[in-house]
Parts: structure tokens; sequence; C-alpha cells
């Protein structure tokens, strides 16, 4: 043991963390073997010394959290309510790989008709940039762990208004990339934006699906559909189909058939699915 | 006893295999354990009962609503429940309060400060409280176990519906576990799947055993420990023909059911005991040491 011992005005202080850095670590390394000024200190402090209470952690722990830098501002901006923007922050984590993929493979398509690589490389754009949202939402049921799905069919929460945040993420992530490498596509250019309207029909017959069954059945149904009409095209040699009024005029009436036979399934709600 | 779980004839099918077959039972306040080995229709009446899953006949009518009503009945009853699969996988990346966070939200705690207030309660009561930020691939799996019982405890449900709870807790954290039971047993009702047949004497108030998708008990713990008096016996020896023998810390034989020889005396019979003689094995020939 030391001869040396800590003056009780110096252990007050320690206890009171008041102690610069320097002297606090030389009264650290002393406590450390030297049982009486422990022992003093025991003593000094007062009782909440060393102790932190469950409140006190948990206020210090919530003030981290809230002052965090949120991801999703931009939706508080928007009017998402902050309960929204818990959610749509789960379906982002969960769907974050899908989304990276998505876009890479979109890209490669763009370069390729880009580059143009091939005659038909363009058909490779024509045939992923619609089914991307589609395929996305049934992305985000599906990376949903099982059980975690479970806790969501089992709760109060809306299903029509899941379904509706899931296919929200699905289009803000898909759409705006399709855009962009829609417009770097040489070419016509309303390239650009004529796969919006088949996109659309894809994405409507998945969540009129969505409500009978799991989003991935019909998503993968449409996706052979797709493949099946983006092919005829190719052996027809007419790559700019897509742009064509009737495939517009095509595209929007199956849009606005899927998307009423959706408004009266989320209004009646009762499919086993919900 | 309130009835806060009725079942009229129920039955469900998957394919040709028949889980529930014409069920017909009770559940009042207090925890009742569900007992019943693997295939014997446990969680597909969790399913039923947890809104998940409908039934193919029958009526399943929980706290006052059809369970497999229309979305608003069913809303009403998921507004009041709590409910831990058996197997709880975590989303990636998640931190307890993260996931807390997630199904509070789903269980419409819309306003963030009490939103908040009440995970730290849950964390506060699963023992958790001083990890809400660390990642939930960090936790252990008692841990992880633990948080999963925790989201079911947020907002303190009527009807708490639990499969397996205590896999993978040790003994002391399966204490707290027991404690915060019998506290939810007191005002509300709690549906307690479990293999663990010590639990069932430690929380439990009632008994419900299902095989082969019929119900094959249906009461309170005394009497269904009384099934088996008389039919437990302790002697030097295994008794012959009996379904399951082991010894005890005197190292003395225990054997359930069988025929017992003159040297054998009965021994008070457990919850073990009396489910092993409702539904279990075919007798053993010898010791299981």
């Amino acid at each position: 043991m030391s001869p040396w011992h800590v003056n009780d005005s110096t252990l007050q202080a320690y206890a009171a963390q008041e102690l610069a850095t320097l002297e606090r670590a030389s009264v650290e390394a002393h406590l450390m073997r030297c049982d009486a000024c422990r022992g003093g200190l025991a003593r000094l402090a007062p009782a909440s010394v060393g102790t932190v209470s469950f409140d006190a952690v948990f206020d210090r722990v919530q003030t981290r959290i809230e002052s965090a830098p949120r991801t999703t501002p931009w939706l508080r901006r928007m009017g998402v309510t902050d309960a929204d923007t818990v959610v749509v922050r789960q379906i982002g984590r969960q769907c974050l790989q899908w989304t990276i993929a998505a876009t890479l493979i979109l890209a490669l398509a763009a370069l390729a008709a880009t580059l143009n690589v091939r005659d038909s490389a363009q058909l490779g754009f024509v045939l992923l940039a619609p089914l991307l949202p589609a395929l996305g939402v049934a992305a985000t049921y599906r990376l949903t762990p099982t059980s975690t799905a479970a806790l969501e069919s089992t709760s109060p929460y809306s299903p029509a208004r899941l379904l509706l945040w899931r296919t929200a993420y699905s289009v803000a992530t898909a759409v705006p990339a399709s855009v962009l490498f829609g417009a770097v596509i040489p070419g016509d250019p309303w390239m650009a934006v004529a796969w919006l309207l088949p996109s659309a029909a894809c994405t409507a017959i998945v969540l009129a699906a969505a409500t009978w069954t799991d989003p991935l059945r019909p998503a993968l149904a449409v996706s052979a559909v797709w493949l099946g009409v983006v092919t005829s095209w190719h052996l027809r040699d007419v790559p700019d189909a897509v742009l064509a009024p009737p495939t517009q005029l095509v595209s929007l009436a199956v849009a606005a058939a899927a998307g009423t036979v959706l408004a009266r399934r989320l209004l009646v709600l009762r499919s086993p699915a919900f | 006893m309130n009835s806060t779980i009725r079942l009229e004839d129920v039955t469900r099918r998957y394919r040709d295999a028949v889980a529930l077959d014409h069920v017909t039972l009770t559940i009042g306040t207090g925890v009742t354990a569900l007992l019943g080995p693997n295939g014997a229709g446990k969680s597909t009446l969790l399913s039923l009962l947890s809104t998940a899953a409908a039934a193919d006949h029958g009526t399943v009518e929980v706290l006052g609503h059809r369970a497999d009503g229309t979305l608003t009945e069913r809303t009403a009853i998921r507004r009041r429940l709590g409910f831990l699969p058996q197997e709880v996988e975590f989303p990636s990346g998640m931190t307890a309060f993260g996931f807390l966070e997630y199904i509070a939200v789903l269980k419409e705690w819309n306003d963030k400060a009490t939103r908040h207030h009440e995970i730290r309660r849950v964390l506060h009561a699963v023992q958790l409280a001083d990890r809400p930020t660390i990642k939930i691939r960090k936790l252990s799996g008692g841990q992880r176990r633990r948080l999963a019982f925790a989201q079911a405890l947020i907002g303190d449900p009527d009807l708490l519906i639990l499969d397996e709870p205590t896999t993978g807790l040790d003994p002391e954290q399966r204490a707290v576990f027991r404690a915060t039971l019998s506290e939810r047993g007191r005002h509300g009702t709690v549906l307690l799947a479990t293999h663990q047949t010590e639990d069932v004497g430690a929380v439990c108030d009632q008994v419900l055993v299902l095989d082969h998708g019929r119900v094959a008990f249906s009461g309170d713990v005394p009497s269904f420990i009384d099934t088996a008096r008389g039919r437990v016996w302790i002697d030097d020896a295994p008794v012959p023909n009996a379904i399951a023998t082991w010894r005890d810390p005197n190292r003395r034989v225990r054997s359930v059911g069988g025929d017992p020889p003159p040297t054998a005396r009965p021994a008070d019979p457990s919850v073990e005991d009396a489910y092993l003689l409702l539904v279990g094995p075919t007798p053993v020939a010898e010791v299981a040491a």
C-alpha cells in the first residue's frame, strides 16, 4: 500500500468530476492500488455519484437518436408524418440492396444502348425500365423477414397503407433513375418517358393482384408477358414500338382498369393476403 | 371465468392434412399453457388467434371480435394483441430501439414522445434498457429473444400470445420472464405455447393440451397434474412398461406409467408426468440416465 494518500478535498473534487484531466488520471491511478483512498472516496462521494439512473441513460440515448442526421428529412418536408417516416425508413433499410442492384442493372442496359453494342441494345432498356417498379413492390415484400411479416400482418397498421408506402418507395427509387438513363439513350428523346405508361400498367396489375396473393407471383407473370411483348417487337424489327400510340393507349387502358380493381379491393379489404 | 378466446367447432386444413379438427374451447383471464407434441396444431391455433390465418370451418372469437371477420373486426383484435412468433428474424442492420420503434408504429403509436416512452418501458421490462442503440446482430441469443418478447409487450396488450418464449433464456432471465408473465396474467390473458413444462407449473393457471389437432385436455394446472396421480413411481429400477423413466437427484429411478412391482412407491406427479401420460411416447425399455 502506498504511504501517500489523496486528501479529502481532492477526493471530493474527483467525485464531483471537477478535476482536470491530468489530475484525475493521477488520482485514478492511485485509487486503483490504494484501499484506504477507495474507502475514503466511498465515504465522501454522494450516493448518486457513480450510478446513473435508467431515465438519465435513456434521455441521453434519445437525445443522441433524435439529434442524429435523418436520412429522410425530405419526407418530413413533404408532410409525411413521423410515424410513416419510420415505416419508409424500414422499407428502405430492407430494400437497399435491391435498389442498388436494380439501378446498376438499369445503368448497364442504358450503357449498352448508348454504346449501341447491338442494333437491339435499346430493347434491353425498354424491357427493364417498365418492370422495375413492379418488381420493386414484390421485392419489398419478399425481402421482409417472414417473422417480421407476421408481426406486420397481425398489427393494426393498415395493410393498404403498407402496400402503398412500399409502392411509393419502389416508384420513387426506380422512376428517377430510369428517366435519367432513358434520357441518355440515343434515338427518339421521348424514349426517356415513353416507358412510363407501360410501367404504370405493370405496377397497377401487380398491386391489384397483391390484394389476393403474394406480389411475387403477379410480378413474375407481368414480367413474362412484357418480355414476350418486347421480344415480339424485336422479331418484327420495330424497336421503337413502345413509342407508338397504340402501345401507349393500351398501357393507359390497362393501368386504368387495374387501378380501378385495386381501388375497389382496397375498399373491401377482405382478401386472405390482407 | 371471463372468456377472452372462444373457438366453436373450428377446423383448419393444409391440403390433405388436418391441423385442427373440430376444436371447441374457451380461454379466459390468466396465464394458459398450450402444450402438445410437434404437429399437434399449436402453431395453427396461434396463427388463427393472432388473425394471421382464417379457419376453414367454425367460429374463432377473440376479445369479443371475430378473428376471421372483416378487417375492422380483425383490426379491433390486433389493437389489443401482443404476439411473439416462435422465431423472430430481425431485419438486418437494425438497433434494438429501431426495431421496437418500427413495431410500435405498426401498433399505432404515432406520437413520437409517447412512443419513445413506451419503448423505454418495454426495454426496461426485459432488462435491455442499457442496450437500446446496439445493433441487433451484436446481441446474444437470449437478448434477442428478450427483444422479441419486448415487442409483444408494447401497448400493454390485453391478450399476449407467446410461442416458445423461453427458448434460449438462461435461468435468471427465465425467472424475470416468469415474473413478467405472472404480472400480466393478473389483469390480462396470456396464451403460452411451450415445451418447457417447468414454466407451466411456475406461472400458468390453466393448461390446454392439443394432440393430433384435437383438445386432449383443458383445465386448471392442479387438475392436470392429478391426472397422473397414482401413475408415477419411485424405485431402484425402471417400472416395467413405463412410458418414461429417469433418475431423480437421489439416484432413484422415477417411472411414469407402467406396471409397478411391489417395491415401487407412488411419487407426487408433476406437469411433465401428466403431459407424458397424456401424449407421451410408447413404453421404454431402458433407463434414461
